[in-house]
């Protein structure tokens, strides 16, 4: 940044105090930023993505996060400088030389603290995930991720391999936001147990019980518990004709 | 035997695009070979998809052998065709890499601070995404609800008759039949290894935005701009999940920037690259549809600017280009339309509730250009370079281009939230993102052509202030 602005012709008549104490505001912005680094409890302050940053008030400045503060100082520094060039000079500058010297310099300097911070940031969220996930096999980090959504499946597909048409049973209500997250992972994992695309058949070959409090009790006419993994998970099979 | 099966199913697709790319542009536009390398790969992947809806089509089952074989024909068509083509030629002064320069003027240790900054930081971070898409198996909710569950099905069952029964059976196909394709090379469903699909993207349109950058301004200011682009936390974290937007605004910025060197050149086998890759974007995702329109426009707009010419002629490019990419999007249509798939997803505009919606719909656009960390203070930098440069809009061609993609794709989104019932889905901030995802490869372009002609030169005396 300083050697685009040391570098121009004019730099002899442009306002460098005011320049540098512009940078002192960001670079103070920045390393309270960077606190969060270094208390734990403060680790929440950056966000790795996806996170909405709540709008900075007056008085919450000093407990907001690190990019409600770099939008401070960027208004901070603007201001300052946009006023200490509009005083020293007599004229109007353009635009575009107003940009050139103060917006410029200020958002390209704050677009690469907070660069930098979130990419030293970054490798918190990746050492967890290594100390999670490194070494181990595949099943083992679906287990982790997955739970016995993934479990259950793979053991009722190890029971009944092909392609079956079933129905899931269960006390989750799967319209409800955990249980259709739960319903979606264990379909997924049950295919080419098909519990999906033939939801409209009546008499499924398979109805497999999942999270249902007195699984066995629950078997319909019809149907026998032929797989048991717990009280509360077991596959019923459709009786056919004469067993 | 699985890796070379996950070599395989990249380097096929490859070959089949390169061969089409070679007969499209010949000797006139010739990228280097990285670029060309991207551009390959994408139209490779887009026929080899389109090549097993066919196959569906006319009844064959999906199996390896058959897969390969529409993407074979079209290759093997590409090359009878492009034989007959020079092989060498100049390239347009347009495409033309500057001549190699320092990243910085005064050149030294600074110099080579700079660039080892830029290589550690997206090293490191190329290397996280490389071992989250290794080690992390599929586990999005998008993906085990609709795409990968899809892909799944159309494995096991070898064909994809289930898809009137499948969930959102709208969908479009690209990605996870691309899926399938990877998982029939590799011999199974490995929810790990079909995942090293999903960064290709992302690396491709880097080295295509590093190369444009490179050829329309400094070196410097293309680094800044893949540091612009990388900086999006929400675009880096895309390259390591199993989602369909990281290739959807792949696909739709690089159509982009190959009309932005139409708009010089008007070579027609950009053109067509152009509208294949919008048209393949269309079989991505729903939002594919709404940007093959605003393509369309932006075509129109180009010849509309464009140098005078025989006004028919102009037209005549605008129509290739709207054949061209609407043709592929019939072809799905038309097969969702024999499949009794519903061809749109229709919800029915909401006149009454369009004032009352504004107001959030505005809060939500704001809170997630402005307040997540995902973009980091691209989208505001944008904003501030656009303002204090007005008259650079007028005047800059490319500039102009951009801003009105941008304006569109925004405005576009703006009012499917605010008129269509299904504001409530859209403007959440998760959504948003997402959204915002498909063309923000365009910030870091204009802030680049902006500050870029900005810093080239010393401002006169009278814009400096010295008047």
């Amino acid at each position: 940044m300083f050697i685009m602005i040391n570098s121009e012709p004019d730099h002899n008549r442009f306002p460098f105090p005011l320049v540098r104490a512009a940078y002192m505001v960001i670079l103070t912005a920045a390393l309270i930023g960077l606190f969060p680094l270094i208390f734990p409890e403060g680790l929440d302050a950056v966000h790795f993505y996806n996170e909405i940053a709540p709008r900075p008030t007056i008085t919450g400045i000093f407990r907001t996060r690190l990019y409600g503060l770099l939008m401070i100082a960027l208004l901070l520094s603007s201001l300052l400088l946009t006023g200490g060039l509009l005083a020293w000079r007599r004229g109007r500058p353009s635009p575009r030389a107003v940009y050139r010297y103060i917006i410029g310099p200020v958002l390209l300097t704050l677009f690469l603290v907070l660069f930098s911070v979130q990419t030293l940031r970054h490798p918190v969220f990746f050492i967890r995930e290594i100390l999670t996930y490194a070494d181990q096999p595949v099943a083992q980090r679906k287990i982790k991720l997955f739970g016995d959504a993934y479990e259950h499946a793979l053991l009722i597909r190890a029971r009944y391999p092909g392609y079956r048409v079933a129905r899931i049973d269960s006390d989750f209500d799967f319209n409800e936001s955990l249980g259709m997250t739960f319903h979606r992972r264990f379909s997924y994992f049950l295919y080419p147990i098909d519990t999906r695309t033939r939801s409209d058949e009546t008499a499924p070959e398979l109805i497999i019980f999942t999270r249902k409090a007195g699984a066995i009790s629950a078997v319909p006419p019809g149907y026998r518990a032929d797989y048991i993994i717990d009280d509360r998970n077991l596959v019923a099979v459709r009786k056919e004709n004469g067993s | 035997m699985i890796y070379a099966g996950l070599i395989f199913s990249i380097v096929f697709p490859w070959l089949c695009g390169g061969l089409v790319l070679r007969c499209l542009l010949g000797g006139r536009c010739r990228f280097p070979l990285a670029v060309s390398g991207a551009l390959s790969l994408f139209l490779g992947w887009g026929i080899l998809t389109h090549g097993m809806l066919l196959l569906q089509i006319a009844g064959l089952p999906l199996n390896l052998l058959t897969a390969m074989l529409p993407a074979l024909a079209a290759g093997g068509l590409a090359w009878r065709i492009g034989r007959g083509q020079p092989r060498s030629g100049a390239a347009p002064a347009e495409l033309l890499p500057m001549p190699e320069e320092p990243l910085i003027s005064a050149a030294g240790n600074r110099t080579r601070l700079l660039w080892l900054a830029f290589v550690a930081v997206t090293g490191y971070l190329a290397w996280w995404i490389l071992w989250r898409t290794v080690n992390i198996p599929i586990y999005g909710w998008d993906s085990l609800a609709t795409g990968m569950f899809t892909a799944k099905v159309y494995f096991f069952d070898g064909n994809l008759d289930k898809q009137p029964a499948l969930p959102y059976p709208i969908y479009p196909l690209h990605v996870p039949l691309l899926t399938v394709w990877t998982a029939l090379c590799t011999g199974g469903w490995h929810d790990a290894n079909l995942k090293l699909l999903f960064p290709l993207p992302l690396f491709g349109f880097t080295v295509v935005l590093y190369h444009f950058l490179r050829s329309w301004t400094r070196r410097v200011w293309a680094v800044i701009g893949i540091l612009c682009l990388w900086s999006s936390t929400l675009f880096i974290l895309h390259g390591s999940i199993t989602y369909r937007d990281l290739f959807l605004g792949c696909y739709n910025c690089t159509a982009l920037l190959l009309l932005a060197v139409w708009m010089k050149n008007r070579d027609t086998g950009v053109l067509i690259t152009a509208a294949l890759l919008t048209g393949m974007a269309s079989f991505i995702k729903l939002e594919g549809i709404m940007y093959l329109f605003i393509h369309i426009l932006l075509v129109g707009f180009l010849c509309w600017q464009g140098p005078q010419r025989p006004r028919l002629r102009q037209w005549l490019s605008a129509g290739i280009f709207a054949a061209v990419s609407g043709g592929i999007l019939l072809f799905y249509s038309a097969y969702k339309w024999s499949a009794g798939i519903s061809t749109v997803r229709y919800a029915a505009p909401d006149a009454g509730g369009i004032l009352s919606r504004m107001p959030a719909a505005f809060d939500a656009f704001t809170d997630a250009l402005l307040w997540t960390p995902n973009w980091n203070i691209t989208w505001i930098w944008l904003f501030f370079s656009l303002t204090f440069h007005l008259p650079l809009i007028r005047s800059d061609a490319r500039v102009r281009f951009f801003s009105l993609a941008l304006i569109l794709f925004l405005g576009a989104h703006f009012a499917v939230s605010v008129v269509l019932g299904i504001s409530q889905n859209i403007i959440s901030p998760f959504t948003i993102s997402r959204l915002l995802l498909h063309f923000f490869a365009l910030v870091p372009v204009l802030i680049v052509l902006i500050n870029a002609q900005t810093w080239a030169a010393a401002p006169s005396p009278r814009e400096a202030g010295n008047d």
